[in-house]
Formats: C-alpha cells, sequence, structure tokens
C-alpha cells in the first residue's frame, strides 16, 4: 500500500507540474497573438480556443494535487470552536460526504466522454468535445482516491491554521 | 411546483452555508449542494447529468485566463522583490512626520493595489515589513495595524482586481468596465484613510510619534523614484491604459501586465528562474482553489432558476415597492453579514444569481452595482468574526497582538469605505466615468 501511495503521490505532482507549464503557454500565445495581430504578421486563430482549453486542463490537472496539499479554502476557523472529540469525528463524515460527491461526478462524466467522441466542439471546431471532459473524468477520480486515502490513512483535510496567506 | 420558491432557495442556500460550517471546502460544499439541488428541481439523473455536463464548459472560457495572469503579476511582483524596493524608496523619500510610517503604509498599499491583484497577499507583505518598524517606533496599534490592514483592501478596487474579474465573470457584466470603474473610488478610499490619519494624529500626536530618519537627498529621491516608483507607471499602463486605449481585451491586458513585471525585474537584476518557479506555483495554487470553485458551482445559479427561486426572490423584493436605496442598503447588509462567516468566492457565488437580477429589475446599473458589490466584500474582509484580511494581520502581527486589537485598529477604516458607499449613491459618476472614457 505504501508503493501505491507513493506512485500516487509522484503522479500528482506530475500532473501539478504539467498544469504550472501551461500558466507560462497561456501567457506566451497570448502575448504573441496581440503582437501579430496588431503587426498583422504571423497571425495565428487559435489562441483563444487553445487558451480556453487551457483553463479548464490546468485546473483539473492541479486539483487533485492542491487536495492533498489542503489548498482548497475551508471555513477552518470555524473548527476551533467546537471540540476536538467533536470535530474529529464530524471530518469523518466531511471526507466521506466529498469522497461520495466526486465519485459521483466521474461515474456519470465518463459516458458523457464516450458520447462525445466524435462531437465538434462548436466554439473550436478543430477540437472535439470529449476533450472537455477527459480532464473532469481525471481530475474527480483522482480526488475521490484522494479522499479515500484520507479516510484510510486518517490524515487531516485541514492545514490545522486559521488562515491561508496565499489567495485574493 | 416541487417548493415554494422560498423553501426552494432556503434549502439551497441552507445547504451550502451548512455545509461550509461543517468545515466542507467550500468547492466541494457547492458540488455536494448542487448535486443535491440538481437531483430534486431538474428532473432527478437527468439533472445530475447536466450538472457534471456543465463542469467541463464552467472555466473554459477566455475571460477567465484574466485571474492567473493577475495572480502571476502580483506573485512576480512581490518574488522578485520589487516589492521591497518600493517600501524602501517611499521610506527613504519620506521626510521626518509624526505618523510617517502610517502614511507610507497607505501609499504602498496603493501603488501595491495597481501592481498585484491580492489583499490578502498585499496587507501580508506590508505587515510584514512594516509592522515591525513601527513596534520599534512605539507607534500604538491603531496606527500601525489599522492603515494597514485598510490599505491592503483597496487591492479589490483598484485595478488588477482578480475579483472585480470573478465578479465580472459570474454576472456577465464587462470586465474592462468594472476594473476601469474601480480606480476613481479606489484612489478616493485611499484619501479617506490618509485623511483618517491625520485626524487620529491630530487627536493624539504621540499614538504615532516622529523619529530621526535619515533620510535621502534631495536629488537622491528623484533618482530613487525615477528608479523604482515612476517605471511602475509601465504595468499601470499596460493593465489599464490598453483597455483604455482599446487596443487589448482585459484578458490580453493582463497578460501584458505579467510581461511588463518581467521586464522590470529583469530591468532590475531581479530576475531568476527560482523567482519563476516560486511565483507560478503561488499562482496555480490559487487559480485552482479560485477555478474549482467555479467548476464545482457552476449549476448553482441554474439549480436556484430551475426551482423557481431566483423569480420567486425577484417578485418578492419587487413586490414591496421599496424605494431603490432602502432595496441597495438590504443588499449591502446581506452581504456585509454573509461576509462575516463566508470568504468572498462563495458570498459572490452565492449572491450574484440573486443580487443582479433584482438590481437589474430596480434599475441599477450593472457596473455601478458591482462596484458597489466590490466594496461589501471588501468591508466583509475586515468584519468580525472571520474577515480574512484579520486573520492574515494576526498572523504577522507582533506577539501579544489580540484579535480585537486588530478588530478595533480596522474600525475606523471601515468607516471610511461605508463614507466612500454614500459617495458612490449620491455620484455614480465617481465609479461611471472613466469606463464611459473607453474607446
Amino acid at each position: 500500500m505504501v508503493r501505491f501511495w507513493h506512485g500516487f503521490d509522484r503522479l500528482l505532482n506530475v500532473l501539478a507540474i504539467a498544469a504550472a507549464i501551461i500558466i507560462p503557454f497561456m501567457f506566451v500565445s497570448i502575448v504573441y497573438d496581440v503582437t501579430t495581430r496588431t503587426l498583422r504578421v504571423f497571425q495565428v486563430n487559435w489562441v483563444v480556443a487553445i487558451t480556453e482549453y487551457a483553463l479548464l486542463y490546468s485546473t483539473a490537472l492541479a486539483a487533485p494535487w492542491l487536495l492533498r496539499e489542503k489548498g482548497h479554502v475551508s471555513m477552518e476557523a470555524l473548527r476551533t470552536l467546537v471540540p476536538k472529540s467533536v470535530a474529529r469525528p464530524i471530518e469523518k463524515i466531511v471526507v466521506l460526504l466529498c469522497a461520495v460527491a466526486c465519485a459521483i461526478v466521474t461515474v456519470f462524466a465518463v459516458p458523457i466522454t464516450i458520447q462525445n467522441i466524435g462531437v465538434g466542439d462548436m466554439r473550436a471546431n478543430f477540437f472535439d468535445r470529449w476533450l472537455l471532459f477527459v480532464p473532469v473524468v481525471i481530475c474527480f477520480a483522482l480526488c475521490t482516491v484522494q479522499f479515500v486515502r484520507l479516510l484510510i490513512t486518517g490524515e487531516s483535510l485541514y492545514k490545522g491554521v486559521t488562515s491561508d496567506q496565499e489567495g485574493l | 411546483m416541487l417548493m415554494e420558491w422560498w423553501e426552494a432557495a432556503l434549502l439551497m442556500l441552507g445547504m451550502v452555508i451548512g455545509l461550509m460550517a461543517l468545515c466542507v471546502p467550500v468547492a466541494f460544499a457547492f458540488l455536494i449542494a448542487n448535486l443535491i439541488g440538481a437531483f430534486i428541481f431538474m428532473g432527478g439523473l437527468v439533472g445530475v447529468e447536466q450538472l457534471v455536463a456543465n463542469t467541463g464548459e464552467a472555466v473554459s472560457s477566455f475571460v477567465l485566463v484574466t485571474v492567473p495572469m493577475f495572480v502571476l503579476m502580483g506573485n512576480l511582483f512581490f518574488h522578485s522583490g520589487i516589492a521591497l524596493k518600493i517600501i524602501e524608496t517611499l521610506d527613504r523619500s519620506m521626510g521626518k512626520s509624526t505618523g510617517r510610517l502610517s502614511y507610507i503604509s497607505v501609499l504602498c498599499g496603493t501603488i501595491f493595489a495597481a501592481l498585484s491583484g491580492s489583499n490578502m497577499a498585499n496587507t501580508a507583505m506590508m505587515g510584514g515589513l512594516l509592522l515591525p518598524q513601527m513596534e520599534e517606533r512605539k507607534y500604538q496599534r491603531h496606527m500601525s495595524i489599522g492603515p494597514i490592514i485598510g490599505s491592503g483592501g483597496l487591492a479589490l478596487l483598484i485595478p488588477p482586481s482578480t475579483l472585480a474579474v470573478l465578479l465580472g465573470s459570474i454576472a456577465q457584466i464587462s470586465i474592462a468596465d468594472l476594473l476601469l470603474a474601480g480606480v476613481l473610488p479606489g484612489l478616493v478610499l485611499a484619501l479617506l484613510y490618509t485623511a483618517t490619519i491625520w485626524l487620529q494624529l491630530k487627536r493624539n500626536p504621540d499614538a504615532a510619534p516622529a523619529y530621526d530618519v535619515e533620510t535621502a537627498a534631495f536629488w537622491e529621491k528623484i533618482r530613487l523614484i525615477c528608479t523604482y516608483i515612476l517605471p511602475m507607471s509601465l504595468v499601470v499602463f499596460c493593465v489599464v491604459g490598453l483597455i483604455l486605449l482599446g487596443i487589448t481585451t482585459p484578458s490580453e491586458a493582463a497578460a501584458f501586465g505579467v510581461l511588463s513585471v518581467l521586464v522590470l525585474s529583469i530591468l532590475y537584476g531581479r530576475f531568476s528562474w527560482d523567482m519563476v518557479a516560486k511565483s507560478l506555483e503561488g499562482t496555480l495554487r490559487v487559480t485552482v482553489m479560485v477555478f474549482f470553485i467555479i467548476i464545482a458551482s457552476k449549476t448553482f445559479s441554474q439549480v436556484l432558476a430551475f426551482s423557481g427561486a431566483t423569480s420567486g426572490m425577484i417578485r418578492w423584493a419587487t413586490s414591496y415597492e421599496f424605494e431603490p436605496i432602502t432595496m441597495l442598503l438590504i443588499m449591502f447588509v446581506v452581504l456585509l453579514i454573509l461576509g462575516m462567516f463566508v470568504d468572498a468566492i462563495s458570498m459572490m457565488l452565492l449572491t450574484i444569481p440573486i443580487f443582479f437580477p433584482i438590481a437589474q429589475a430596480i434599475g441599477f446599473d450593472p457596473i455601478w452595482f458591482g462596484l458597489v458589490m466590490l466594496l461589501a466584500i471588501e468591508m466583509s474582509g475586515t468584519t468580525p468574526p472571520f474577515g480574512l484580511l484579520l486573520f492574515v494581520m494576526q498572523g504577522v502581527a507582533p506577539r501579544g497582538t489580540t484579535y480585537w486589537t486588530i478588530v478595533r485598529a480596522a474600525a475606523p477604516y471601515l468607516i471610511c469605505d461605508l463614507i466612500l458607499l454614500l459617495a458612490l449613491i449620491a455620484v455614480p459618476a465617481l465609479a461611471l466615468w472613466l469606463p464611459e472614457l473607453r474607446f
């Protein structure tokens, strides 16, 4: 089991690195697009469509990693108001609820992905619509596994602090 | 009809708030509530299927690229050390006076707000750097914590504001106009903060005593300002100027904002791959956290509409024939109360599907109303018990600073926010003049 989780962690890391690389890619594409459009040379028409897909992919690929890193925001301050003996069982229920919700989305997303094979995206006709749902399946499946992991190992879902300085 | 509109509204809002109160991460709280809501109000499993189909399209929208670009811009700005140089320059350029560091906080907060879209990052940065100096100079806590927490919040109004982009995107109003609408009110708020410090010092000059300071000679000051402050106008031009001139959309302008910070970091000799890697990691964390909430909450407004809650609420709100101003204040108070308990994004996701249709039915300008919402969100960051900026400040404040000391220090700045609200009601052009100039 330890080896499995080790491999799982490496997978999440690789996906997060891929998601991080997408960000400068979007930046370069937009600057290139505006510059070539203004200069009217070497113009391309794929930047908007690619960027829209890139936003989804970077989010979906890194979301399970962020879950492991305890980076999804919650009203953690409320936990300080209840005794630990109550907070812990509530946390278990919370993790279970989240695991079930993610599993439901995964189960529903698989047939939707299959149905959209060969169906063109109206916004960008060079893409098939199934490409919109693959990251959803990967993201929610991996989140389900991560929640199940929390249930098995007993690790906390929370950071253990009342605030995070990374935010808006 | 399955339920009365108010029962449906209570069920949906109650589920999200209840789950959040159980400390379910915000994104998953919306997801669980939406799954249940879609099943009940959107035709059982077909509704759930619709919800899942929506998730793929939730963030694949070009306008949202502004969010990672603005966040990256702020991260590069902080990790490159440019922010530090700005504080040092202001410190060396300002002469000996009472409340010197308090004024510097407001100046820094205003400049940082124009360079970074994160109020939390700004507050943490200024708190970490200026608070220890203020402590050393025997500043009383209300003169040290207050200006920092107040001016940290300016980032929500002055572009690049990430929350303004999200609000514009969720409410489907012009993001460019909303960003431009925040410029003047943001500057007015900075002036009000400065006036507050002046008044506080007038009452008690010992609260922030003057101290001997080695300021730079006149020409050295000019050199420092030309080197470290004036070049920042390049960033402002890339973000605000390009939109105003109609050369780029806000999303494209955000990418040019990143480019300008990168160019500045190279010119200052502060560019490194390590800095880029750290900035990317910070950007990824914030962007994924925000976008995952949007993915999970995509169907929320749809469920509210299907259940009849949205139309019911509009009928109810307009049936009382309240004066528009009364309705605005009711919505403002609801936002403030909600903001005491939930974070800014959840607040927007919960209220925009209800408030914007009501505001439009009453006849409010959507850009103006969006700005009023941003102001309420800014205020909610400093209202107890769960204003996030209060916790950020507690994290960087000197040992022994109690939570309530921070709350008390922030109070006069909340009053400034209220004065700005009144000004916006009395003179809507304060917000709408600049967007009208756009080409």
